[in-house]
């Protein structure tokens, strides 16, 4: 009976229940798709990280990052690359030489950062060979050559097959070495400081112009399970982390992405919260002005003996039934929009730059159970507690006042 | 020996704060006895819905006593006077109020729903009640489906399906053309009559006072006369 007589209340005025639906309705459809674009957002943005050029965790000689000093090259390499070939949850890694020095053009001179990498490898890791916009990629054979982003090439006013001359110091030493190069390709990786001032060429080239005897800088790796570029696991980074050498996921060597994203969750919570509310209140307001109107009906009721209890159960039951018939449209909604931009991509924010890291590709909104679950859970939740004032009023009501009609 | 099924002792009824205090209803007392036909009357103001509305406990007395089939329903609160108003009250108001969403058989069947009598049981009651006061066939509809005197005798159905000790009347006529309303009170007459069902009406019209075997005046809260036909 009570189930029978919610649910005829709510037919009573549609207007009325149409509007709170409708209240609630969009809101968890927008909530959905909000959750659902934030993560792929979230994906994009760690892939964005992960394939340009950091790969999903790095390994440096402790302090390396800090001091950029040349001669803390990585402790016990050969027994550390042995590791990590037979290492079950790495898929991948390479090796690279990082140092800084001054590139020359016939017109002009710039600082830049020197990155060593062996070519073949780097385009199995990272996308690097992916953004050569003009010329070629680096080639393992050929020494003299290197690439430089865009920005740089427009500063220096060099294009392909120009000569430039790298100065950089040496390891121990400290003596200044000089070489010519060519080059042969010019990349555009979107990124603002990448774009302007980094240069690759050939590992052992960088290793003989900074005086290295096959030593490195840096081993970039990529994770086998897609989990754990999310949730870098702390027993890998630990068992790679010894001779001095430090492992460490994106996540601590891009601390502004990691905060961005935790970022981007409080403001998703926060904006939750704020709609449920927003719920809450409006579901409190209909039954309110449901229960004013009713008044006198109520009163009715609890004149031929029906008790305080069965009311209090009548207003939650319709309150509960707004909020399903809420869920249902709001969920087939959000997973409507949801399934359509996911097929289609959001392109609106490629190649914006974002915590400084560039979003390459159409943001694909993602499904996820909590969506599903949590959501029209909490707006069943919000609606109950709303209800609880409205029918405790009409559980309340004293038949006599609530008959009269003036 | 006359069963009593109402007895009233004294009973007050105060409104507001001590200096600027209404008395509705000044130390009453009254007898209803099984089987009675008995109206309350007076001009607006003189205290009968409120003396019907402390019988029924949906007020609570100042002062005095009220005892429904035996039971002192001025001490009575909550779930208690809920069941106890269910059995033993059949409550008829001034604007038929039933619950619009119901049709007439779920109207009527709501109260034996409450009671928790079993399907079957209601299924035949109702329908049988409902045949008694002439809707046969109007079952299924809602009561914006239904003229009012249709809807006061859903009304009355409803009050009298509990088989309760007493039916009290608020102004039952007062929303219905002469007509209708002549129609209503032969029933009501009628069922008094066959059945010795116990009628008190709230009222200041004259076709129930013409057919009451009882007439009580009230005045400024007083009965002033106490008068049987």
């Amino acid at each position: 009976m009570i189930a029978k007589l919610g649910f005829r209340n709510i037919l009573r005025n549609k207007r009325r229940s149409v509007i709170t639906c409708s209240i609630m309705g969009f809101g968890l459809a927008a909530l959905i798709f909000a959750d659902a674009f934030l993560m792929g957002l979230n994906k994009n943005m760690i892939e964005s990280v992960t394939s340009s050029f950091m790969g999903d965790g790095q390994i440096h000689r402790e302090n390396f990052l800090r001091t950029r000093e040349i001669e803390k090259t990585i402790n016990n390499s050969d027994a550390l690359i042995n590791e990590l070939a037979n290492h079950p949850r790495i898929e991948f890694f390479t090796k690279r030489v990082v140092g800084s020095g001054m590139l020359a053009s016939p017109t002009d001179v710039v600082p830049v950062a020197i990155i060593g990498i062996n070519p073949l490898d780097e385009n199995k890791l990272s996308n690097l060979g992916q953004t050569i916009i003009k010329g070629a990629f680096l080639d393992n054979e050929v020494q003299d050559q290197i690439i430089v982003g865009e920005k740089l090439a427009r500063f220096l006013g060099v294009d392909i097959g120009d000569k430039v001359v790298l100065t950089t110091a040496q390891a121990h030493s400290g003596n200044l070495n000089q070489e010519l190069f060519r080059i042969s390709g010019i990349f555009k990786m979107k990124n603002k400081d990448i774009d302007s001032s980094a240069i690759y060429l050939n590992t052992s080239k960088a290793q003989s112009l900074m005086n290295l005897n096959n030593e490195f800088h840096e081993i970039v790796f990529k994770f086998k399970n897609k989990s754990d570029v999310l949730n870098p696991p702390k027993d890998v980074l630990n068992f790679f982390s010894k001779n001095e050498n430090i492992a460490e996921s994106w996540k601590t060597l891009m601390p502004a992405i990691d905060a961005g994203l935790s970022l981007t969750a409080y403001s998703l919570y926060i904006g939750s919260f704020i709609l449920f509310a927003i719920i809450a209140l409006s579901t409190m307001n209909t039954l309110f002005m449901s229960l004013f109107e009713r008044m006198y009906e109520f009163g009715v009721m609890k004149a031929i003996g029906t008790r305080p209890w069965f009311i209090f159960k009548l207003i939650v039951m319709e309150a509960v039934s707004l909020a399903i018939i809420s869920i249902i449209a709001g969920v087939t909604l959000g997973a409507l929009v949801t399934i359509i931009t996911n097929q289609i991509g959001i392109n609106h924010l490629t190649d914006v730059e974002y915590l400084g890291t560039t979003i390459k590709s159409s943001i694909r909104p993602e499904f996820a159970l909590h969506q599903y679950v949590i959501y029209p859970l909490s707006i069943i939740i919000f609606a109950l507690i709303s209800s609880i004032y409205p029918a405790f009023n009409a559980s309340k009501l004293n038949p006599s006042k609530a008959m009269k009609r003036d | 020996m006359q069963q009593q099924v109402i007895l009233i002792d004294q009973i007050s009824k105060k409104y507001g704060s001590l200096d600027n205090q209404v008395v509705a209803v000044d130390n009453v007392s009254l007898t209803i006895n099984r089987g009675e036909f008995t109206a309350l009357v007076g001009p607006s103001g003189s205290g009968k819905t409120t003396v019907l509305n402390l019988m029924s406990g949906l007020d609570v007395p100042s002062g005095g006593k009220i005892f429904l089939a035996g039971k002192n329903i001025s001490e009575m609160h909550g779930n208690d006077l809920s069941d106890f108003r269910r059995d033993h009250i059949g409550f008829i108001f001034q604007s038929y109020n039933l619950i619009p969403v119901l049709t007439a058989f779920e109207n009527v069947e709501y109260i034996l729903l409450l009671q928790n009598i079993p399907e079957e049981e209601r299924k035949q009651r109702v329908q049988s009640i409902l045949k008694e006061v002439g809707l046969e066939g109007r079952e299924h509809r809602k009561p914006s489906e239904l003229s009012g005197g249709q809807q006061q005798r859903v009304a009355v159905a409803r009050a009298l399906v509990s088989n309760p000790d007493i039916i009290l009347a608020d102004e039952p006529t007062a929303n219905l053309d002469s007509h209708t309303g002549s129609a209503l009170l032969d029933m009501m007459k009628e069922l008094n009559e066959s059945k010795k069902i116990t009628f008190v009406f709230s009222t200041h019209d004259s076709m129930i006072m013409e057919r009451a075997k009882r007439l009580v005046y009230l005045k400024d809260g007083k009965v002033f006369k106490d008068e049987i036909r």
